[in-house]
């Protein structure tokens, strides 16, 4: 029985130690020199919109396949990808702009680089330079 | 599709339904476009038309309708605040949560509950004030509007043969995180032709426990009254129950009950369903209604719908 407890508590912890945490950057005019994590809930669930000086959010996504959309949605909303790609096609269908996508890490740094008011989320591995890190989801 | 300031995106339904007693047909029911644009504070602009009720097939060649181009809605917002919104022009109605979304492939049932449109004006074309709430979710977000004439560029009868005027109302949500909501609703308005008043109330639900979601709503109506004295009162409600098997296969339950005002004849109908969604983006769906009372609107019958999110 302790065997099979110590396989256990050595399984989660690979599973843990496999995972890469994410960080969460955004353009290099957004004001804000950090988020909390409920402030990045309503950037994605489009509630807020603009930074403290009016510029537009304007949040990115990685592609619903992604290993890093599936990270975000169930360490941000503990929601499956599925779930929360349901809830951002009502919202399109309410006349809401959902988050944009990219298809690759590189693609969300370059987006996040060059458009004003973009937050996404990357691998923290991932190369970033020329945005600033708001948070660490880990 | 990003073209410019503009998202571009759409859905369209294809559905073979084969009701008792009546021909089967093979529909494209809907094919929608809508079009979203983001300029600047004052200049929204949203427009979604869809071509409706286009026959490819029917039993018996009886009705082969190339379908039917319907505007179905067209505003501009101005953006008041972050949390306040002018709304200008044709918008969907917030009765219910149905009503506000009821594109094929973001509602459980190939049938569409009565409760969600049959009495009341589904469309109103003038002002409206949205409010979001704070983050908190406490407080909930409203919406108020004011029809005060016609519907703007009406959809044709063989659509929807009711139209209304002088229509007001308003609606509260509460929404619980991301995927839980509650809603109350108030409308009250003239139907065109029998130039009848109607005051209604509405409340709906939505809540997800692990794999099932839960859905229902509920409305109430008081018409004045008919010229040939019949019945004033008109409530709905349904419940849909929608579980989630596997991340893909769902099965689905629903029970309404209809009664429409001015007859007697109610519908009392029961839905069984799977749908499969293999991507966000499609769903095809089968199921069975079972109509226990006299209603026409809601026959029994088998239906099979694909629809895609584009």
């Amino acid at each position: 029985m302790r065997s099979l407890f110590l396989l256990v508590c050595c399984l989660g912890l690979a599973r843990f130690a496999l995972a890469d945490g994410l960080l969460v950057i955004a353009n290099g005019k957004v004001p804000e020199a950090q988020i909390s994590l409920e402030e990045l809930m309503n950037i994605y669930r489009i509630r807020k919109v603009t930074w403290s000086n009016a510029l537009a959010i304007v949040p990115v996504n990685r592609e619903a396949s992604s290993r890093e959309r599936q990270q975000f949605s169930e360490m941000v909303f503990d929601r499956s990808t599925m779930e929360l790609a349901d809830y951002w096609n009502r919202l399109r269908f309410q006349g809401k702009i959902p988050p944009v996508v990219q298809n690759s890490d590189q693609s969300v740094v370059g987006f996040v680089r060059n458009i004003p008011g973009a937050i996404g989320y990357i691998n923290d591995t991932s190369e970033h330079a020329g945005v600033k890190v708001l948070l660490r989801l880990e | 599709m990003q073209v410019g300031d503009f998202l571009l995106s759409g859905y369209g339904n294809l559905v073979a339904e084969a009701p008792n007693g009546q021909p089967a047909r093979l529909v494209v029911d809907d094919l929608s476009l809508y079009v979203n644009g983001s300029i600047n504070r004052w200049l929204n602009p949203f427009l979604e038309a869809e071509i409706s009720g286009a026959n490819l097939l029917h039993e018996g060649g009886a009705d082969n309708s190339a379908g039917r181009l319907v505007l179905e809605r067209f505003y501009d917002d101005v953006h008041l605040s972050e949390t306040n919104t002018l709304r200008l022009g044709k918008i969907l109605s917030p009765v219910g949560d149905w009503n506000l979304i009821h594109a094929a492939p973001l509602v459980p049932t190939i049938t569409r509950p009565l409760t969600t449109y049959r009495g009341f004006a589904e469309y109103a074309s003038g002002l409206s004030w949205l409010h979001e709430s704070d983050y908190s979710g406490v407080s909930p977000d409203w919406q108020i509007y004011w029809q005060p004439d016609k519907e703007l560029v009406q959809r044709p009868d063989s659509v929807s043969p009711r139209h209304h005027r002088d229509v007001f109302g308003a609606h509260l949500n509460w929404s619980f995180g991301m995927l839980d909501n509650a809603g109350l609703s108030y409308q009250q308005g003239e139907q065109l032709v029998t130039g009848q008043r109607y005051t209604l109330g509405g409340l709906n639900a939505r809540k997800v426990v692990g794999r099932l979601t839960l859905q229902g709503e509920a409305t109430t109506a008081y018409w004045s009254a008919e010229p040939a004295g019949g019945r004033s009162h008109e409530w709905g409600a349904f419940l849909v129950a929608d579980y989630r098997f596997t991340p893909y296969w769902h099965g689905i339950v629903e029970r309404e009950v209809y009664q429409p005002h001015g007859t007697d004849a109610q519908s009392r109908s029961n839905l069984l369903g799977v749908a499969y969604k293999p991507n966000p983006a499609v769903v095809w769906k089968l199921e069975y209604v079972h109509q226990q009372d006299r209603s026409r609107e809601v026959p029994s019958g088998w239906s099979a719908s694909c629809a895609v999110l584009f």
